[in-house]
């Protein structure tokens, strides 16, 4: 049995307790950041080619047999969200460094993001309903404390609004469990997968599975609840918000992806109209509130909304086309929003203020800034040859196969918007004179650096589309047909 | 919060709990207690002595270092436990379990690896309690 399946918590957990010990020793402390960040990074790699030759791997936490143990599973889709995660993550520590200055601050910041980080794995490889339940409270834990950390009054706001709306999911999800272990006696996904497929006409199934879309619903902020959005992204610190946008509100997608396609495969039907609905609507209404936003961040959480609007379109096709764009689309975004977070970072570290009529004529006081978040602006509005253009172009292209007529048509309106409001903030950031007040330092190097390697990684995925779509083509055909998974966790059957 | 009454109690009833949190510890892995539940009961007893006897009973904010330690410690002591199972067991979380004659009473007393993970546990609770109460209990 390989142990590499389990790395991509071991590790991240590991790091979080060594660096609690560490606290008195700065040093120490950035040498086992970076050696282990740097090692997530590889075991994340090595999984997912390992996943990509040999198939989906399970493991036996502990020892016990499949549908009465702990597993842990590993397929394309985990893979590919796990180096996702890996790569911002390592961005927003090592963008840490220069954003947070006193080492208090960083001695509980590093814990607690790898106590978060070790929570987002644990949600892409459990293979468990109460143990994703479990992951997600890990994850929600650490990002409660590290949101108010540095106690600005709009922080705790935002905290007081997560924390009612984590409880308040969490209760949620604790009940759906609850209801789906009274149904079928069991809590492993794969053998739910199993137990349910005879009842998939009781009633009590569709009301479980309508339950976990608004449980997941809320964690990725899907239409009628991405009211604590906004709030939460924006406040967050930047490091904090770019992970937030880029890769924690795609944990709730990734759960929709994961319920639907292995334990309500037959409900795929009976929910798509509503799904399709709610995603239309998402980015509709996301688009909508980041065109009325004066304040950078603000309108970057907006903009988060409506763009998981355009996932969960993809997701709701229930095309192999459609869920490998859905992906590609979580990918790119990801990459393309933290970068563009990272960047209002430093506008925010440079004035004080993330309000757009603060900044101004950024051509000339930095150019490097100006190109990088050019670069994101022009990746998410999706102009070629980003991997903007590609992740839309591939949507697009998966509804239209699939004759989704209307989504598409709202699908191209919000696209507009979308370019509306990013050229509109980058014009007044980059473009505008001067603004009032005393002259702008330039931003520190330090910044600069990993919001580069971000902007960089948005042009590859655009330059290397093929490769990348192969991959989410394959673990989308993987997702299509889940008597594999169900193999590779209970054994042959 | 200092009357006679509360501390007479508190004089009694906190060592009953912390004997107590700790048979509930030892006989976790296969009856009802364990690490968990032993931890809160163990605070408990401290939050009592906190309350009826006040700070300088026991210095707890120039120890707010030591329960820091404590509960990163217990942390670390159940995450290498997990750790052992994997090298040793063959997975992670994989428990042993050996049974030790006990001296004098001649009885065999079951050992599982388990209850070290659960001792991390219970370092964890009690020092997360301890630091939030004397944390809430700081002046400005």
């Amino acid at each position: 049995m390989t142990h590499l399946l389990v790395l991509p918590i071991l590790i991240p957990l590991g790091t979080a307790i060594v660096l609690l010990l560490l606290r008195a020793n700065p040093m120490g402390r950035r040498i086992v950041i970076g050696i282990s960040g740097l090692s997530i990074l590889v075991a994340d790699i090595v999984l997912l080619t390992s996943i990509y030759q040999k198939g989906i791997h399970s493991y036996q936490v502990g020892g016990w047999s499949a549908p009465f143990g702990i597993v842990m599973v590993g397929d394309l889709l985990s893979g590919i969200m796990l180096v996702l995660a890996s790569v911002i993550s390592l961005s927003a520590l090592s963008y840490s460094f220069g954003y947070l200055k006193k080492e208090a601050q960083q001695a509980l910041f590093h814990p607690l993001f790898f106590f978060m980080w070790a929570g987002t794995n644990g949600a892409f490889l459990t293979g468990d309903i109460f143990n994703l339940f479990v992951m997600f409270e890990v994850m929600l834990m650490s990002i409660y404390a590290l949101l108010v950390m540095l106690g600005e009054k709009k922080q705790i706001e935002a905290g007081f609004k997560l924390i009612s709306m984590g409880l308040f999911t969490s209760a949620l999800f604790l009940a759906a469990a609850g209801g789906i272990y009274a149904f079928a006696g069991t809590l492993n996904m794969a053998d739910l997968a199993l137990k349910i497929k005879p009842h998939v006409d009781h009633p009590l199934v569709s009301a479980i599975a309508m339950m976990f879309i608004g449980v997941f619903g809320l964690k990725a902020a899907m239409m009628p609840f991405h009211f604590w959005l906004p709030d939460v992204h924006s406040a967050a610190p930047t490091p904090i918000s770019a992970m937030l946008s880029g890769i924690l509100i795609k944990v709730g997608v990734y759960a929709i992806i994961r319920v639907f396609c292995l334990i309500f495969v037959d409900l795929q039907g009976y929910f798509q109209g509503f799904i399709l609905t709610m995603a239309c609507i998402t980015m509709f209404v996301g688009a909508l509130g980041a065109v009325a936003q004066t304040d950078i961040k603000r309108l970057l959480a907006y903009s988060s909304v409506s763009q998981i609007g355009y996932i969960l379109m993809g997701v709701g096709f229930f095309t192999v086309g459609g869920m490998s764009a859905a992906l590609f689309y979580i990918i790119s975004h990801g990459v393309i929003k933290s970068s563009l977070f990272l960047a209002a970072g430093i506008l925010k570290k440079m004035r004080g203020s993330t309000e757009m009529s603060d900044h101004g004529d950024m051509i000339n006081t930095s150019p490097a800034f100006t190109t990088i978040f050019f670069i994101g602006v022009i990746s998410l509005g999706g102009i070629p040859p980003s991997g903007g253009f590609f992740m839309k172009f591939q949507l697009i292209k998966a509804g239209l196969d699939g004759a989704f007529y209307i989504p598409v048509i709202v699908a191209f309106m919000v696209s507009l918007m979308t370019l509306f409001y990013l050229f509109r903030s980058w014009q007044k950031i980059c473009l505008s004179g001067p603004p009032q007040g005393n002259p702008l330092a330039r931003p520190s190097v330090k910044l600069l650096i990993p919001v580069g390697i971000l902007a960089m990684l948005c042009l590859v995925l655009g330059l290397a589309a093929s490769p990348v779509s192969g991959l989410t083509q394959a673990a989308a055909e993987q997702l299509f047909s889940p008597e594999l998974y169900i193999r590779a966790v209970m054994g042959a059957m | 919060m200092t009357s006679l009454i509360f501390k007479s109690i508190t004089k009694t009833v906190s060592p009953i709990l912390m004997i107590f949190s700790l048979y509930l510890l030892l006989r976790g892995h296969q009856m009802p207690g364990g690490g968990f539940i032993a931890g809160l009961m163990t605070s408990a007893g401290l939050v009592l002595i906190y309350l009826a006897y006040g700070c300088d009973f026991f210095d707890w904010h120039k120890r707010s270092r030591f329960f820091y330690y404590l509960f990163s410690g217990g942390l670390a002591l159940s995450f290498l436990t997990g750790l052992a199972g994997l090298f040793i067991g063959g997975t992670f979380l994989k428990s042993g379990v050996a049974h030790v004659e006990m001296p004098f009473i001649h009885e065999s007393w079951e050992f599982a690896s388990a209850g070290i993970f659960d001792i991390g546990v219970y370092l964890v609770v009690c020092g997360v309690c301890v630091s939030l109460m004397t944390l809430l209990g700081e002046e400005e």
